[in-house]
C-alpha cells in the first residue's frame, strides 16, 4: 500500500459519488441547519438563566421561551434524524454502483480470470469490501465539510459579543487545519497499523487452526499455544506503541476543547468581578451563550476524528475494488453474424493458436518439474471435426486440452480460425455461437437452489423438461431421496449430494435444451465407479448427430471414441481414429502405455 | 445473555486492567461534567457578586478558578489514558479468547475440524471472535460508567435539591434502562435478517461467479444478475431500517438531552424562586444535566451491536461445545512393534440412521504383521481414507475392534497413539512460518544439519535454486506472506516432515501425487530406505513403488479384495 494508490484510489472514490451528491448535499445541509438551530437554542436558554437569576423572573413569565426552546430541541433531533437517512442513501447509492462495476467487470474478464483465485477471494471483495465504502460516505464525507463550515459560523457569532472569546476560538482556529492533517495522516497512518497489525495476527490465528490437523498428529498443539500466546503479547506491545502516538493526536483536540472551556469561563468571570477590564462589557447572557457554544465549537471535529478509521477501511477496499477493475480484459472482438440454429456443426480450426499474455498471474513456481517457460498455450493448431463425431482429446497435464476446448467457448483469445459450418467464430455474436453448446467440467457447479434452478440455470425451461434431462441424465433416482422432488433445495456447493449426483444434475442442465455440441472436461475424473458408470451411460444416449469434444484419461474411454486429437505442449501430434493411431502413432502407442500404469482403469 | 456468560467470565483474567479502564472511563466523563457546571456557576456567581463592588472584591474567584483549570487538565489526560488503558486490556482479552479457543479446539475430532476447516467457515469463527472482544470496549464500559456517572451526579445533586436530584436520576435510569433495551429490540430482528440477507448476497454473487462459464454458455447472465440485485436492494432495505433506527437514536439523543436539561431548568428554576437554592446552582444543575448525557451516547449503538454480539458468542459456543474424541490419560502401554489389527471394523460417516446411510467401511478385517508393507488400492469413495481416519482416531468405528500391538487404540493415551504412528496425511498444511518452523514441528529439537539433510532427500533443496535466495535455505517463508508451494512440493514437504520422526508405524496417503515418476520413484526409495524395519500403509493409485510391498490390497465398497 504505496502513498500514490492510496491517494488513487481516495480520488476515484470520490469520482464515484455522482449519484449520490444530492443526498451528501441534503445530509450537510441539515447538519448546517442542526448547528444553527443549536446556536439559537443556546442563545434562549442563555437568555432566560440570565432573567431568572439576574431580572428576577419568574419560570410562569418563560413559557414561551421554553416552547421555544422545546420546539427547537425536538427540530434539531428531526435534523439529525434526517441527516443520519440521507446519508446513508448516499452510501447505499455509491455501494450498488460500484457493485455493479465491480460484477460487470468481472463478467467481461470472464471464468478463466475468475477461475485464477478462489471465488470467495472474488466475492469477498463484491461483497464484504463494497460495504466497507458506506461509513466513509454517509458520515465521514458530510462530516468533513461540518467541520470546517460550523466552527466558521460559530466565530461569526461569537465575536461580536465578545471579542476576547472570540480570540480565543480563533486562537485555536488556524489549528484546526492542523489537527486536520495531524489527526487524518497520523491517526489513519496509527489506525492502518492497528488494522495490519490485528489482521496479521487473525491470519496467524487462522493459519494455526486450519493446520491444527497437522499440529495434533505432530503432537505441537501445545506449542502452537504458546506460540500464539507469544505472538498476540508481541502484537500487543507493537500496536500500543503506535496507539500511544495515535491518541496523542486526539488528545490535543481534546485538551484545546477543554482549556477554551476553560478560558472563557474564566475569562468572564474576571471581567464579571471586574479584574479584567478590556474586552468591553459582558452580561450573564453572553457569558452563558459564549460557554454553550465552547463545547459546540470542536464537536464537529472531534467528530470527524472518530470517523478517521472508516476512510481508512474505504481506502483500503477501495485499493482491492481498482486492482480488480483495472485488470486487463481479454480483447476477443466478436461479430455480429447469427448462426443458423438447425445447421449441423462441422468444426474447422485453422492454425490456431493462443498465447497466455491475459492471464496476469499465472505462477511460474506451481510448475514441479517442467519449465516454466510457455509463451504459447496452443501452437498453430490445425485440425477438422465433422458433425456428429465423438471426439476424444487426449495429452498429459498443461499440455493444452483445456485451453483448447475454453477456446472453442469463446473464453480465451486466439489467433487463427475458427469456423462453425463454414462461418468464421470471429464474425459470430457469442450468444449465437454458445447457443446450442453444451459443457460439463471436472467439478460439478450446484448453486444455491432447488433442482429445478440448477437444470433450468435461468433459462426458460420447463419442469416437464428438466425431467426430461434428468431422466437422460440418469438422474431420476436422486429426485426419490430428496424430500420436495424438483422443488427440493440443494444446499451450497451440493452439500446434501454426493459427486456422482451433483455432476448428473450438472448433465442434466446441460441437456436439458436442445444441443449440437456437447463439451466435456474429464466429466467421470471425480467419481466413484457407479456414478461413473451411470454418468458414461447417459452420456452414450446422447443423440447421434450431437458432436461430442470429451478430455479424458482414462484408456478404457478412448474406444468408443471416432476421432482422437492428442496434445503435447501445446502441439497436435496426432489427429486420427483410434484404431489408425494405435497402429501408426508411436507418440500415441507411448501414451496408451504410460497412463496403463494408473489403476483407474482396471 | 446466557450464550454470553462463559466470555465474559473470561474478563476474570484481566479484572484490574478491566476496572481501571472503567474507572478512567468514569473519571474522563465527571471531569468533562465537572468543567461545564462548574463553569457555568462560576459565570453566573461572579456576575451576581459584579453587581456591587464589595461583593466583587471578596469574591473567592481562586478556588473555582483552579477547580475549572483542573478539571480541563484531569479530562484530557483521563481520556488519554483511559483510552490507552481500555485498548490494551481488549488486546489481553484477545489474546486470550484467541489461546482459550484453540484449546477448545484442540480435542475435536478430525472430522469435526475438518468441517471447520471448509470454506469461510473458519473466517467467520475468527470473526467471531474478533467481535467478542469488543465486547468491553462497547458494552460493558460504556454501560457501567453511565449507571456510576448517573448515582454520582444525582447525589451531588441532592445536597442542594432532593427533587431535581430525583428528577435527574429519574430521566437518567430511564434512559439507561428504556434505551438498550429499545435498541436491543429494534436492532435484533433487522440485524438478524440482515445477516442472513447478507448471506444470501454472498452465496449468490459465489455462485455467480463460480458458474461465470455455465452463465455465458448457457446466457443466464442477465437473470442471474437481475435476482443478485434483488437481494442486494433486500439487503439495502434491511440496512436502512437499521439506518433509520440509528439516526432515531442519534435524534432521541439530542432531543433527549435538550429537553432534559430543559427541564432540570424549569423544576430548578422554581425552586430557586422559592429561594431554596441560588442561582448559580440552578445553572450548575443545568449544565450538569447537559453534559451528562455524554456519558449516555454510546448506549444506543452499543446494543444495536449487542445481538450480533450473541450470535458470534452462540455460534462459538456451538463449535466449542461439540463433543470431543477422549483420550485415557495414561496408556495401558506403548506401542514398540507396529503391528496392526482390524476386526471387523465398521464406519458410518454420519450418526444418523436413514436407509441411505450405508457403511463406508463394512465389516473390515485385516492383520498387519509389524514390519510389513501394504499398498493400499481402490477407486475414490472407496473408503481408504477412511480406513487412514481411523487409525489417527479421526472418526470412530461403529463397529470392530482396531488393535495396535494388540492394544485396543481408544485405550492408548493421545501421546503414545501418536508417538506410534507417522502420518502423511492426504493434504500437506504449509505453516504461514519459515521453512525451519515447518520442518521442527516434526522434530522439534534437530539440529539446522539434521534438518537440511532430509530437505536434501525430499528433494526440497530445489526451492532454493527456483527461488535465488541468498540466506539460509531454512529461513525461506513458506505459506501465506510467503512462497507458495505446488502440489509437488507439498508432498515433499509433508515426506520430509515424515522422515523427521521415526515411529513404529508409517502411514501414507497418495505420498506421490502431484509428482512425476522420476521424483516420486526417489522419494519411495528414500522413505522406504528410512522405515524399513516399521510397519507401512501406503494409499495410492499408481504402480510406482507397488514392488517394493510386501502386500497389495485393494478396496472396493468398504472391503477389502485380495489383489
Amino acid at each position: 500500500m504505496s502513498q500514490s494508490t492510496q491517494k488513487q484510489a481516495y480520488r476515484w472514490l470520490l469520482r464515484q459519488i455522482g449519484a449520490a451528491r444530492h443526498w451528501l448535499l441534503i445530509s450537510m445541509g441539515l447538519g448546517l441547519l442542526n448547528g444553527v438551530l443549536l446556536i439559537i437554542q443556546a442563545s434562549i436558554m442563555a437568555g432566560m438563566i440570565h432573567q431568572l437569576v439576574m431580572e428576577g423572573a419568574t419560570r410562569e413569565m418563560l413559557t414561551d421561551d421554553f416552547f421555544r426552546v422545546l420546539l427547537l430541541v425536538v427540530a434539531r433531533g428531526a435534523c439529525t434524524w434526517g441527516r443520519e437517512f440521507c446519508g446513508f442513501r448516499a452510501g447505499a447509492c455509491v455501494r450498488v454502483q460500484v457493485r455493479k462495476l465491480l460484477l460487470d467487470k468481472l463478467r467481461r474478464l470472464g471464468p478463466l480470470v475468475i477461475a485464477e483465485r478462489p471465488a470467495g477471494s472474488w466475492s469477498a471483495i463484491v461483497v464484504e469490501q463494497v460495504e466497507e465504502l458506506q461509513e466513509f460516505i454517509a458520515k465521514y464525507l458530510p462530516q468533513m465539510a461540518l467541520a470546517v463550515m460550523l466552527p466558521a459560523i460559530m466565530l461569526v457569532v461569537a465575536f461580536p459579543r465578545s471579542w476576547v472569546v472570540g480570540i480565543i476560538f480563533l486562537g485555536t482556529a488556524p489549528l484546526i487545519p492542523v489537527f486536520m492533517v495531524l489527526v487524518g495522516m497520523k491517526a489513519a497512518q496509527a489506525n492502518r497499523k492497528n488494522f495490519q497489525a490485528l489482521s496479521r495476527l487473525g491470519g496467524f490465528f487462522l493459519d494455526r487452526l486450519q493446520g491444527l490437523e497437522t499440529l495434533k498428529l505432530f503432537q505441537r498443539t501445545s506449542f502452537a499455544q504458546t506460540q500464539l500466546a507469544d505472538a498476540s503479547e508481541d502484537f500487543r506491545i507493537k500496536t500500543m506503541q503506535v496507539l500511544r502516538l495515535a491518541f496523542l493526536s486526539s488528545t490535543v483536540l481534546e485538551f484545546f476543547a477543554s482549556v477554551s472551556i476553560a478560558l472563557v469561563a474564566v475569562f468572564l468571570g474576571m471581567s464579571f468581578l471586574g479584574h479584567i477590564t478590556f474586552g468591553g462589557e459582558v452580561t450573564l447572557y453572553t457569558g452563558l451563550f459564549l460557554l454553550l457554544l465552547a463545547p459546540e465549537y470542536y464537536q464537529p471535529l472531534r467528530e470527524l476524528g472518530t470517523y478517521y478509521h472508516a476512510r481508512a477501511k474505504a481506502v483500503g477496499a477501495t485499493e482491492e475494488i481498482l486492482d480488480v477493475l483495472s485488470r486487463k480484459e481479454s480483447e476477443a472482438h466478436h461479430g455480429g453474424l447469427s448462426l443458423p440454429e438447425a445447421m449441423p456443426l462441422k468444426l474447422e480450426v485453422k492454425e490456431l493458436s493462443v498465447s497466455a499474455t491475459i492471464r496476469s498471474a499465472v505462477n511460474p513456481l506451481t510448475t514441479d518439474a517442467s519449465d516454466n517457460k510457455q509463451p504459447l498455450l496452443l501452437d498453430c493448431l490445425s485440425f477438422k471435426i465433422e458433425p456428429g463425431t465423438r471426439v476424444g482429446i487426449i495429452g498429459s497435464s498443461g499440455a493444452g486440452k483445456t485451453t483448447l476446448i475454453n477456446t472453442l467457448m469463446g473464453f480465451w483469445n486466439y489467433q487463427g480460425e475458427i469456423k462453425a459450418g463454414g462461418q468464421s467464430l470471429a464474425d459470430t455474436r457469442l450468444d449465437s455461437w454458445r447457443k446450442g453448446i453444451a459443457w460439463l467440467g471436472q467439478q460439478p457447479l450446484i448453486i444455491h437452489g432447488s433442482v429445478y434452478d440448477n437444470i433450468a440455470f435461468g433459462r426458460a425451461v420447463s419442469r416437464e423438461q428438466c425431467l426430461d434431462a434428468l431422466g437422460k441424465a440418469q438422474g431420476m433416482d436422486i429426485l426419490a431421496n430428496l424430500p420436495d422432488g424438483l422443488d427440493s433445495v440443494l444446499k451450497e456447493q451440493g452439500g446434501n449430494l454426493s459427486v456422482g449426483q451433483a455432476q448428473r444434475i450438472a448433465l442434466a442442465r446441460a441437456l436439458v435444451l436442445p444441443v449440437r455440441l456437447l463439451i466435456l472436461d474429464e466429466p467421470t475424473a471425480s467419481l466413484d465407479s457407479v456414478s461413473e458408470s451411470l454418468v458414461l451411460d447417459a452420456l452414450d444416449a446422447i443423440p447421434e448427430d450431437c458432436t461430442v469434444i470429451t478430455i479424458t484419461h482414462r484408456i478404457s474411454q478412448l474406444k468408443a471414441m471416432d476421432q482422437i486429437l492428442m496434445l503435447e505442449k501445446g502441439k497436435l501430434v496426432a489427429d486420427g481414429a483410434p484404431a489408425t493411431l494405435a497402429r501408426e502413432s508411436s507418440l500415441y502407442q507411448q501414451f496408451i502405455h504410460m497412463n496403463s500404469g494408473s489403476m483407474d482403469d482396471e | 445473555m446466557n450464550d454470553l456468560w462463559p466470555f465474559l467470565k473470561l474478563y476474570r483474567q484481566h479484572l484490574g486492567m478491566l476496572s481501571l479502564g472503567v474507572l478512567l472511563a468514569m473519571v474522563t466523563l465527571l471531569a468533562s461534567l465537572s468543567l461545564l457546571s462548574l463553569s457555568g456557576w462560576f459565570i453566573t456567581a461572579t456576575a451576581i457578586a459584579g453587581l456591587t463592588f464589595t461583593t466583587a472584591q471578596t469574591f473567592n474567584f481562586f478556588t473555582p478558578g483552579a477547580g475549572v483549570r483542573g478539571f480541563s487538565i484531569a479530562r484530557t489526560a483521563a481520556r488519554y489514558a483511559e483510552r490507552l488503558v481500555s485498548h490494551d486490556a481488549t488486546f489481553r482479552l484477545l489474546s486470550g479468547l484467541r489461546s482459550w479457543f484453540f484449546s477448545k479446539l484442540i480435542p475435536l475430532s478430525q472430522e469435526q475440524l475438518g468441517q471447520y476447516r471448509k470454506g469461510e467457515l473458519l473466517d467467520r469463527l475468527v470473526a467471531d471472535i474478533d467481535a467478542l472482544d469488543q465486547l468491553y470496549l462497547r458494552l460493558v464500559s460504556p454501560l457501567l460508567s453511565a449507571v456510576i456517572v448517573a448515582l454520582l451526579l444525582s447525589l451531588f445533586i441532592a445536597f442542594f435539591s432532593t427533587a431535581v436530584a430525583m428528577v435527574v436520576l429519574l430521566v437518567m435510569t430511564l434512559w439507561i434502562i428504556s434505551m438498550p433495551l429499545l435498541f436491543y429490540v429494534l436492532g435484533r430482528r433487522t440485524g438478524e435478517s440482515m445477516g442472513v440477507r447478507q448471506a444470501r448476497l454472498r452465496q449468490e454473487v459465489l455462485d455467480y461467479l463460480q458458474g461465470m462459464a455455465e452463465q455465458q454458455i448457457y446466457g443466464s447472465d442477465a437473470n442471474s444478475r437481475a435476482s443478485m440485485a434483488e437481494s442486494e436492494q433486500k439487503l439495502v432495505a434491511d440496512q436502512s431500517r437499521m439506518a433509520m433506527m440509528e439516526g432515531f437514536g442519534s435524534a432521541l439523543f439530542v432531543s433527549g438531552s435538550g429537553a432534559a436539561a430543559l427541564l432540570v431548568l424549569y423544576i430548578a428554576s422554581g425552586e430557586m424562586s422559592a429561594g431554596l437554592f441560588s442561582g448559580p446552582v440552578m445553572v450548575m444543575m443545568v449544565f450538569g444535566m447537559l453534559a451528562s448525557f455524554e456519558a449516555l451516547m454510546p448506549l444506543p449503538v452499543a446494543f444495536q451491536f449487542l445481538s450480533h454480539t450473541r450470535q458470534a458468542a452462540s455460534r462459538l459456543r456451538q463449535v466449542v461445545d461439540s463433543p470431543v474424541v477422549a483420550f485415557p490419560e495414561k496408556a495401558a502401554g506403548e506401542v514398540l512393534k507396529g503391528e496392526i489389527q482390524f476386526t471387523e471394523v465398521s464406519c458410518h460417516y454420519s450418526n444418523n440412521s436413514d436407509a441411505n446411510n450405508q457403511p463406508v467401511i463394512n465389516q473390515l478385517s485385516l492383520h498387519i504383521p509389524a514390519g510389513s508393507h501394504i499398498a493400499l488400492l481402490g477407486k475414490t469413495g472407496c473408503g481408504k481414507s477412511t480406513l487412514i481416519k481411523l487409525l489417527s482416531r479421526g472418526l470412530e468405528p461403529s463397529g470392530g475392534r482396531i488393535l495396535l500391538d494388540g492394544q485396543l487404540i481408544q485405550e492408548l493415551s493421545e501421546q503414545t497413539l501418536y508417538r506410534a504412528i507417522t502420518f502423511v496425511p492426504q493434504k500437506t498444511h504449509v505453516f504461514s512460518a519459515t521453512l525451519r518452523e515447518n520442518l521442527l514441528l516434526a522434530a522439534p529439537a534437530a539440529s539446522d544439519e539434521a534438518l537440511l539433510a532430509v530437505v536434501n532427500d525430499s528433494g526440497l533443496n530445489r526451492l532454493a535454486a527456483a527461488r535465488e535466495n541468498d540466506g539460509d535455505l531454512l529461513d525461506i517463508w513458506l505459506g501465506q506472506g510467503g512462497i507458495a508451494l505446488s502440489g509437488g512440493e507439498q508432498r515433499r514437504l509433508a515426506i520430509a516432515r515424515a522422515l523427521l520422526k521415526a515411529a513404529p508405524i508409517l502411514v501414507m496417503d497418495e505420498p506421490g501425487e502431484g509428482l512425476d515418476v522420476h521424483s516420486e520413484q526417489a522419494l519411495m526409495d528414500t522413505v522406504l530406505g528410512q522405515f524399513k524395519d516399521s510397519t507401512i500403509i501406503m494409499i495410492t493409485h499408481k504402480r510406482t513403488a507397488l514392488e517394493n510391498m510386501d502386500q497389495v490390497l485393494r478396496m472396493e465398497n468398504g472391503s477389502l479384495i485380495k489383489w
